[in-house]
């Protein structure tokens, strides 16, 4: 990378350091002299996993002063947007298929319990962020501070992850009318299904999809390796300090497996963000934890939302095919998907 | 033989278009004419079928001298301008390291 022998920047990083109020809602990537390594400095992440399997797979770094900013309002918009368009699915469904009802309440309970939780999340994460940017309004670069609002996030959090996760495995139940005969006995985890062949859409559209990984890993990690419990202090650091040295016994139990950043824009804002390990486990198979890094920057809030959504897309989709489609159509072979 | 900036550019842009081709899955068209405002249009230098990603493609680094271009910021600045303005989901501005 050309970078500038006493900056130690390249031109990008400096373009986009200068001008962040310019590129809202804009991506930018700087692409290595005589390669395909892109490191996106700027705005929505890209896959980690490309979307083309075809030719050399271009390889995606994250930038050292990569920045993403949203405001909370749009956020609750776009919860108002997912809300109304899958308000009154299992009215449709309980219409044109009564036997299928029942069915379609359960699946519409977990849909509301899902953005339930999703707003509250955000809610509890505003109150964090006020929390934060008032004391990062001081010129503190190392917070630690009385936040039972952070506690509050990481419950709303773990009850999203448990309920999403069980939503994905319920698919089964809510679909069950729409399998042939011989293969209506799906695998209970969602995962036993999604390794298995199905021509059901439902689950192809979840195939592959990074999200589900990381979404099944956090919640096999609450459940049975490492609890998201927190003491109700935080510690918050500016973004590129050096970390706070171990506190003693207490680090254990004060070091969430999420950490919380800050970043001053402008002279009066701040912009606050709570990520998530890069990733959870060693190797699926071994189910080894990993060691806990953060420098894909992966944030809860933004996780919380695509496990959300993701769940949400899934479970109307499977209550269209119920109002839909009046014969068992869908076939399951658990014989194991080649990896593509 | 030297190759000119404008040579240079229409090479880096190529190897934008097969570089976000293979992450993004889709295909891009080059040179794509795009109604930014009532009166006036745009053409990006890259952009997919559904002109929802649009791309600018830019070649450029520091002087030999350790200086900013200024004159190519500030085009960059108004680029970024232009994309607020476009009515592309996913603007993406592409800089050669």
């Amino acid at each position: 990378m050309s970078c500038h022998p006493k900056r130690k920047e390249s031109l990008a990083s400096y373009f986009v350091r200068l001008n962040r109020d310019y590129l809202i809602g804009v991506d930018v990537f700087e692409l290595s002299e005589g390669g395909s390594e892109l490191i996106c400095l700027h705005g929505e992440k890209p896959p980690c996993r490309p979307l083309s399997g075809e030719g050399s797979v271009p390889r995606v770094t994250i930038g050292r002063e990569w920045f993403n900013p949203r405001k909370a309002e749009d956020f609750v918009a776009e919860i108002d947007a997912l809300e109304k368009s899958v308000s009154g699915l299992a009215h449709k469904v309980a219409a044109a298929r009564p036997e299928r009802s029942l069915l379609a309440h359960q699946a519409e309970w977990h849909i509301r319990g899902i953005l339930y939780h999703l707003r509250r999340l955000v809610d509890h994460y505003s109150s964090f962020v006020r929390e934060v940017s008032s004391r990062a309004a001081t010129g503190a670069s190392h917070i630690i501070m009385y936040a039972p609002c952070f506690q509050r996030v990481l419950f709303e959090f773990y009850a999203l992850v448990n309920l999403s996760r069980i939503s994905l495995d319920n698919l089964r139940t809510y679909l069950r009318p729409l399998f042939t005969g011989a293969s209506d006995q799906l695998p209970k985890s969602i995962r036993d299904v999604l390794k298995g062949e199905t021509n059901c859409p439902v689950y192809a559209a979840l195939v592959g999809q990074e999200a589900v990984d990381y979404l099944l890993d956090v919640r096999n990690c609450l459940v049975h390796y490492r609890s998201f419990a927190t003491a109700d202090n935080a510690i918050v650091l500016e973004e590129g300090v050096d970390p706070l040295p171990p506190l003693g016994d207490s680090d254990s139990f004060l070091g969430s497996m999420a950490r919380a950043y800050f970043r001053r824009i402008g002279h009066d804002a701040s912009s606050v963000n709570i990520y998530m390990p890069d990733r959870i486990f060693e190797e699926q198979t071994t189910g080894k934890l990993a060691k806990f890094t953060y420098e894909q920057k992966w944030g809860l809030v933004p996780n919380a939302r695509t496990f959300a959504f993701l769940t949400i897309r899934a479970l109307s989709l499977a209550l269209a095919f119920l109002t839909d489609t009046a014969q068992p159509v869908f076939e399951f072979s658990a014989k194991k998907r080649k990896p593509s | 033989m030297t190759t000119s900036n404008k040579g240079k550019g229409r090479v880096f842009q190529e190897r934008c278009r097969t570089v976000l081709q293979q992450l993004l899955g889709c295909h891009f068209e080059a040179e794509v004419p795009l109604a930014i405002s009532p009166r006036g249009t745009h053409t990006f230098d890259l952009a997919n079928a559904e002109r929802t990603i649009v791309v600018e493609c830019t070649a450029v680094g520091w002087t030999e001298a350790g200086s900013i271009p200024s004159a190519k910021i500030v085009q960059l600045r108004e680029q970024s301008s232009t994309f607020a303005t476009s009515k592309a989901t996913r603007p993406v501005t592409s800089w050669s390291a």
